[in-house]
């Protein structure tokens, strides 16, 4: 029961950062990245699953007609799954690279839409790079804070620690 | 094994359930934007107290200057209210004698800005007010077209209503279509649509006939078709010249561009239009 209150918190608190962000024009990847990171403390299930619903969430709430946050979400679990087996997990100042990834795959498909759909010219292309930049640079911070702050969070709650994903991935 | 297999072929079954279905999107955006106003509702709020705080750091003879503005303004438009309303009680009461259907007329809803969306900045954006507010589907959203005038233009569409939100689809949303009137050649078309680039931001308007004149600056309104929209709301102007705002397509009709008169950047305050029950 405490797994799925902490879960629904950590996502809740996401998705309204993210929309509070996203009124004042900034593009937030909050969510994905809290999807990385519950997939890694979690499994991978856990990580789909949520990153659906969560995207799902997302696009209804800005009133999308297509969906790509699900499936972007979808792939941010993978490439978490990935990163836990193949990356480092103690250092948190290499996170940046996750973080940066995660947010690339999580910005670049609605920002390609919209621009394809209702916008043209090289100016607006260039914006858009801009968005997708500072997005990328958000990313990059938020996901090493988050890290630190949940599992400090995390420790004293006695839940799983992000940075013991990897021991516990050997011991199983 | 089977157990992951059906819990597979399941949650794809429900991707592409949700995904494609147009009820289960709507309950979905029902059930969370409902579950979200309280919390958003609170930031818009603090941001109004902010701006309310702002103005009392003003100095007291501009605000002084500013009441009394606002007194002429509300006189002003006392006064043309009452004229419009003797003229629409003369209208009613002609139509009764020509056996002709009654006007249904409109009621405003105040809304504002709840929350937008960064990427779909000028297509959507949601409001504070839903179905428990009187707020319909199809309804018209217009916003000032300048701060110090007391001009009106249409915004968009409201696509859907929830308990208390609604999204909004604005000219430049492909989603949102409007019958719409060029009073000075008495062409009529279909709003749907836009585009914008670095410098412009414009809606289409398609299906007009090819064989009238469409000048640059027509003033383009609502036609009043639909029985949501009133007829007589100034949405834009066919663009100038050097953005070729005039093209044929299928050898049949024309498509012009029209530039929005509203400012779809700095959206704040909004009015619905629905129809009086």
């Amino acid at each position: 029961m405490i797994h799925f209150a902490y879960i629904f918190l950590i996502l809740f608190f996401s998705i309204l950062i993210e929309l509070l962000f996203g009124s004042i024009g900034m593009l937030m990847p909050i969510t994905a990245v809290s999807i990385f990171y519950i997939t890694i403390v979690y499994n991978l299930k856990t990580g789909i699953c949520l990153g659906f619903i969560t995207g799902l969430f997302i696009n209804t709430l800005y009133g999308h007609y297509l969906f790509p946050a699900p499936l972007s979400l979808i792939i941010v679990s993978i490439l978490a799954f990935v990163w836990l087996h193949k990356g480092v997990l103690k250092n948190s100042s290499l996170q940046v690279i996750p973080g940066i990834i995660v947010s690339l795959v999580y910005s670049a498909p609605p920002l390609l839409i919209s621009y394809f759909a209702y916008e043209q010219g090289f100016m607006l292309l260039f914006y858009k790079l801009m968005i997708l930049l500072v997005s990328t640079f958000l990313g990059a911070i938020l996901l090493p804070t988050m890290i630190v702050i949940l599992d400090s969070i995390n420790s004293k709650i006695r839940l799983n620690l992000y940075q013991k994903a990897k021991e516990r991935l050997i011991e199983s | 094994m089977l157990n992951k297999k059906i819990f597979y072929f399941v949650f794809i079954l429900l991707i592409i359930f949700i995904m494609i279905l147009p009820p289960s999107r709507k309950l979905i955006y029902n059930v969370v934007s409902d579950f979200y106003y309280p919390f958003m509702n609170l930031a818009l709020t603090a941001r109004n107290n902010i701006k309310k705080k702002s103005i009392t750091n003003k100095s007291k003879s501009f605000l002084i200057n500013e009441i009394y503005d606002l007194q002429r303004i509300n006189s002003e438009l006392s006064a043309a209210s009452s004229h419009l309303n003797t003229i629409l009680e003369e209208n009613n009461e002609l139509r009764k004698l020509l056996d002709l259907k009654k006007n249904p007329g409109y009621s405003y809803i105040f809304a504002q800005v709840l929350f937008r969306d960064p990427i779909e900045w000028f297509t959507q954006f949601t409001i504070n007010k839903g179905y428990l507010d009187g707020i319909e589907q199809g309804a018209v959203v217009v916003a000032k077209t300048d701060r110090n005038k007391n001009s009106f233009g249409v915004v968009g569409r409201i696509s859907s209503a929830s308990k208390h939100t609604a999204m909004v689809d604005t000219i430049i949303s492909n989603e949102c279509n409007i019958s719409v009137y060029i009073p000075s050649n008495g062409a009529t078309g279909i709003l749907s649509g836009g585009k914008r680039d670095s410098k412009n931001i414009w809606s289409k308007v398609s299906y007009l006939p090819r064989d009238l004149t469409y000048a640059p600056s027509s003033i383009v309104v609502t036609s009043g078709l639909n029985k949501l929209t009133p007829p007589d709301l100034f949405i834009g102007k066919i663009m100038d010249l050097k953005y070729s705002p005039i093209s044929v397509y299928n050898n049949l009709f024309i498509e012009a561009k029209i530039r929005p008169v509203v400012d779809l950047n700095h959206l704040n305050f909004i009015l619905v239009f629905v129809k009086k029950k």
